[in-house]
């Protein structure tokens, strides 16, 4: 045997050795998560499951966490994130982000399952929260689809799709320029209609339903929440406009279509975003990101009240795929 | 590429106005992750008010499609097995009786039934017909069914609990849809809808034809047709019509083997109604209606009696020639007559009832924590029918009712509501109810609530004057109502529990309850007043009572929803009910032996009573006051299992299980044995084209056969092939 073909089997088998190893050794390392749970409803906990379950396919031994789950009653500063030396914190929801937001204590964080313009709100709010962002100690994934993905979604589904209207209230106005340029990426015609927090929301949506081939549903606090959605989507499935809704709950109560994050999916992505960054494959967190797992939810009743012929799931996400081929956009 | 914003500059640069004069919105403003994935609101009755089932003053447990589809239910009637605490009876193949905790016969009187806010009862016995009604399974979109007392809201019949059924929206079936049903019981249905558009008015025409022969051995055969009719008009983004008509009409085999008093024949039950609901939506939370409806409830039937020399000697078991019958003296002395001979006309299932009704409501929310809704309604009603009444009865009956419901924090919600109703029977009562419910934690909630609720009997009930009219003879008595100057009063407290668990895809749902109905309206067999028959040939008389005695209902419920994915259901429900009391049944006569011997079982001398009545000197009969007891006419035991999975290949197998355990149905109804009943479905969906087709087979009662109300009616394993198809 010659003397190369023996040092090629040598290195081999050290890579083999190495591989074996390799986990064994992170262990040695292995990193305390604190998950900080806002609260104990079906959401958070579902994305507790979604992130563990992931970090359970990349063996038993990624990590040690600890879990808090906010209740009602605690203040931010009843609970310690620094106690039990936590390496990294993953703050699960709204509360537990604004507390993670307060508590400066130097310990990277990771946010989920929290709509972009709160997100966005609490670094606008706090120069030390954006400092951290930008220095990879604070980010997030946020539960929200990119505004492009809709719009993509939108025109797969309509293929005659040219005017879509877009409802805004005083809070969703802030994703007004992202939706502006998503539009012009997805060449499509934005009309926006914005209501105030005293206005009558009718007219705007008046306003939307003549002038539209569909319409993307943003939430909104005053604009569309649970109690005027029920109403939009009545008024649209009377007017034949289809609605794009951001979540399953849309799909169900009469949206045509909507393109969403479950909260597993989100979890599963944190737990690659944390495991890249515990095994230092990435010494900070990543700036801000969108969901990069997703499901899209389909009405077909709604679809045959309008004589439209749907496609399947698998084909949609294969098309949205193809339109995304780099990844999460940020 | 085209620019954004071309269309409307004002709506394009409205946001930038509205964030420059709003400033920025502060981060309480700002959405969590729960306000963002919230469940759009459903619309739930029992406040008339749209919440979620843990802030309702009252347990409301919803069928959906789903689980009608999956239930297999070929009867509407059926669908109520799964409801905790309800029975369903098949009086015949064509007649069915719906309660909640027993107390019923071929009637049930104390729950109320409404189609998209128009009742279903009728003024004849405020009954509903379950088989002539004009409405489709396929068209319900949704069944809220509201357990205990709902007058608060609903008014008078909704005592023992509402049952509120949502047809679908016509925009939600456009298109055409040709369905077929046959099996068992030599069941033929064929069933069509069509929904159409025109620019602002969607409309939905169903129809169906049916035909079944029912139990075997009875004469309760089914020939029927329906058609129904809902139209909405979207006049602009606020106003809306709802229009809808119905007819049901059908020929019903009615009446019993050999017996002469209700022989074996064929009635023939129209139904129909016209209804017109204005609703204006004000803005997202609030909203008015206003609804006008008219029910036409129409039974034909038509039958002699006789000759009476042959009625008298099959009953006297002797034969006797009408000469000899020409010579029986009636009556007791010194009122003795003698009859001719003849044959008399009778029609028990032929009656006519209308009802109108207008109402007008306004859901309102004047501030965050505070919404309600009020309103008033004006009702008339009128019945008229040769063998059950004196001429044509009517009344006219006003209702006010207001429903609230308060956030005091986030943990406490406090609903509260009243109902005032005036009519001409009993004149004016008021039910309230009050509920607390106390969220523990977002999962657990407790419920408090306490219900006082007013029944007006039917005007049947109030008038009923039913007698055999002789040529030659006074007329002999049958049944009987002197009046009722007072409702039923039910006066009810339910503890409630409502528990989630959403990493399991659980919920819980829960109540103890007590209820207590005092004074009860029932009728009496009284032979007091009878003058005319001494030889006990067709002496039975009942009379309308209201106050025959009172019950008090223990009881729990219970309902577990395990709802992992849109694929896969499973409910469970067990419901517990405890009934005490007495009512006076009958004034009766006994014989001296009979009085010796004891051997009077289930039958108690009524405390309460005098025992004891000597009618007349000349009769010198003794008639004793005997009471029954509550306690077998609610069953102890009632459950029911729903579970569906529908599989990614378009297979669906689904399998709904029920069962009581024994108890006494009231009026012709029987004590029956406690029994299962073991339904399964299993169907497939085909695309075909643009087009969708299912096949189903339906298997209802697997196992044992298992009696139905009345001793006569087995109910064996049947099975039915369905098939429906879909066209764009």
């Amino acid at each position: 045997m010659k003397w190369e073909i023996k040092a090629g089997l040598l290195a081999l088998l050290l890579c083999g050795v190495w591989a074996v190893l390799h986990p064994a050794m992170a262990a040695e390392f292995t990193p305390r998560i604190l998950l900080l749970l806002s609260g104990d409803t079906e959401v958070h906990l579902k994305t507790m499951r979604g992130f563990k379950e992931r970090l359970d396919e990349y063996g038993s031994i990624t990590a040690i966490l600890d879990v808090k789950k906010l209740g009602d009653a605690e203040r931010a500063d009843e609970i310690s994130l620094s106690n039990p030396g936590s390496d990294l914190v993953l703050a699960i929801g709204t509360r537990a982000t604004r507390m993670a937001a307060e508590a400066d204590v130097g310990i990277p964080m990771l946010s989920i399952v929290v709509p972009k313009i709160t997100f966005n709100g609490l670094m606008d709010s706090s120069v030390s929260v954006k400092k951290r962002h930008e220095a990879g100690k604070f980010s997030g994934i946020v539960l929200d689809q990119p505004p492009l993905r809709r719009m993509r979604l939108a025109r797969i589904l309509l293929p005659d799709l040219s005017r879509i209207g877009l409802l805004l209230g005083p809070t969703s106005q802030l994703e007004a320029d992202e939706y502006v340029s998503a539009a012009k990426q997805a060449d499509v015609q934005l009309n926006i209609s914005a209501v105030g927090s005293d206005t009558n929301p009718i007219p705007a949506i008046e306003a939307l339903l003549k002038g539209n081939d569909a319409l993307l549903a943003v939430y909104d606090s005053v604009a569309l929440n649970p109690s005027t959605a029920k109403w939009l989507l009545y008024l649209s499935y009377q007017n034949r406009i289809p609605v794009i809704g951001f979540s399953r709950a849309y799909v169900d109560a009469g949206a045509l279509a909507a393109v969403y994050s479950t909260p597993e999916q989100i979890g599963r992505q944190a737990a690659e975003v944390v495991y890249d960054f515990v095994n230092g494959k990435s010494g900070s967190l990543p700036l801000q990101v969108y969901p990069k797992y997703y499901s899209i939810g389909l009405n077909s009743s709604v679809a045959r009240s309008i004589g439209l012929s749907l496609p399947d799931e698998e084909s949609l996400q294969r098309q949205l795929k193809q339109l995304e081929p780099s990844g999460p956009v940020q | 590429m085209k620019m954004s914003c071309q269309l409307n500059l004002f709506v394009c640069f409205a946001p930038v106005l509205v964030f420059l004069t709003m400033g920025e919105p502060s981060a309480a403003e700002l959405p969590t992750e729960v306000d963002v994935l919230a469940e759009i609101p459903m619309v739930s009755s029992a406040a008339r008010l749209p919440q979620r089932p843990e802030d309702s003053p009252a347990t409301v447990t919803v069928i959906d499609r789903d689980m009608i589809r999956m239930s297999g239910a070929i009867n509407l009637a059926d669908i109520f097995r799964l409801i905790p605490g309800f029975q369903v009876g098949h009086v015949t193949g064509n007649k069915f009786s719906v309660t909640s905790h027993g107390l019923a016969d071929e009637i049930s009187r104390r729950l109320l039934v409404l189609v998209d806010g128009r009742s279903l009862h009728t003024a004849f016995n405020s009954g509903v017909d379950w088989a002539n009604t004009p409405l489709e399974i396929e068209d319900i979109e949704r069944i809220e069914v509201i357990s205990g007392p709902n007058v608060a809201s609903y008014g008078a019949n909704a005592f023992n609990g509402v049952v509120y059924i949502t047809t679908r929206q016509p925009f939600q079936d456009q298109g055409t849809y040709i369905g077929m049903t046959g099996g068992s019981q030599d069941t033929g249905i064929g069933k069509f809808r069509y929904g159409g558009r025109t620019s602002n008015f969607d409309y939905r025409v169903s129809g169906s034809y049916r035909e079944d022969d029912g139990f075997d051995d009875v004469n309760d055969d089914t020939e029927q047709a329906r058609l129904s009719f809902r139209g909405i008009y979207q006049k602009d983004l606020r106003d809306q019509w709802d229009i809808q008509l119905g007819l049901a009409r059908g020929d019903y085999g009615i009446g019993l083997p050999n017996d002469r008093f209700t022989p074996e024949r064929t009635g023939e039950r129209t139904s129909h109604h016209e209804y017109l609901r204005w609703t204006r939506t004000l803005n997202p939370t609030d909203s008015v209606y206003v609804q006008f409806y008219h029910n036409r409830y129409r039974m034909d039937d038509d039958f002699t009696i006789g000759p009476l020399s042959e009625v008298v000697s099959e009953e006297l078991g002797v034969p006797i020639s009408p000469e000899v019958f020409e010579t029986i003296p009636w009556g007791f002395p010194p009122n003795q007559f003698t009859l001719e001979d003849q044959t008399i006309r009778y029609g028990l299932d032929d009656i006519e009832t209308d009802r109108y009704d207008l109402e007008f409501q306004h859901v309102l929310q004047p501030i965050d924590d505070f919404r309600m809704a009020w309103g008033a309604g004006l009702r008339y009603e009128t019945i008229e029918g040769e063998y059950w009444l004196d001429g044509e009865e009517e009344d006219l009956v006003l209702r006010l009712y207001a429903n609230g419901e308060k956030r005091f924090t986030d943990r406490l919600v406090l609903n509260l509501g009243a109902n005032l109703e005036d009519n001409n029977i009993v004149g004016t009562e008021i039910s309230p109810r009050v509920a607390f419910n106390y969220h523990i934690s977002d999962r657990h909630t407790l419920r408090l609530g306490a219900a006082r609720a007013y029944r007006t009997p039917s005007l049947l009930e109030n008038h009923w004057s039913s007698y055999f009219d002789f040529d030659g003879g006074p007329p002999l008595a049958r049944h009987i109502s002197y009046g009722l100057d007072d409702p039923e009063e039910i006066t009810s407290y339910e503890i409630g529990y409502i528990a989630k668990w959403p990493e399991q895809a659980l919920t819980l749902d829960m109540k103890l309850y007590r209820e207590r109905i005092d004074p009860i309206i029932n009728n009496v067999d009284d032979k007091r007043d009878l003058t005319l028959d001494p030889y006990d040939i067709a002496s039975w008389v009942q009379i309308q009572n209201n106050d025959v005695g009172s019950i008090d209902i223990d009881g729990f419920e219970a309902r577990l929803v395990y709802r992992p994915r849109q694929s896969a259901f499973l409910m469970l429900t067990y419901s517990y009910a405890n009934p005490e009391g007495i009512f006076l049944d009958e004034y009766s006569v006994f014989t001296q032996q009979e009085l010796d011997s004891g051997g009077l079982e289930f039958l108690t001398f009524c405390p309460a009573a005098p025992d004891i009545i000597v009618v007349s000197p000349e009769e010198q009969r003794e008639y004793y006051a005997t009471c029954r007891t509550f306690s077998d006419r609610a069953p102890e035991h009632s459950y029911s299992l729903l579970a569906g999975y529908r599989f990614a290949s378009g297979w669906e197998s689904s399998v709904s299980v029920s069962g009581t355990s024994a108890f006494n149905w009231f009026g012709d109804g029987d004590n029956l044995p406690s029994h299962t009943r073991v339904d399964v479905r299993l169907a497939k969906q085909l695309k075909l084209g643009s087009s969708t087709a299912h096949v189903a087979l339906i298997g209802q009662n697997l196992g044992g056969d298992y009696l139905e109300f009345r001793d006569d009616n087995v109910f064996e394993t049947r099975a039915y092939l369905q098939f429906g198809l879909s066209l764009p």
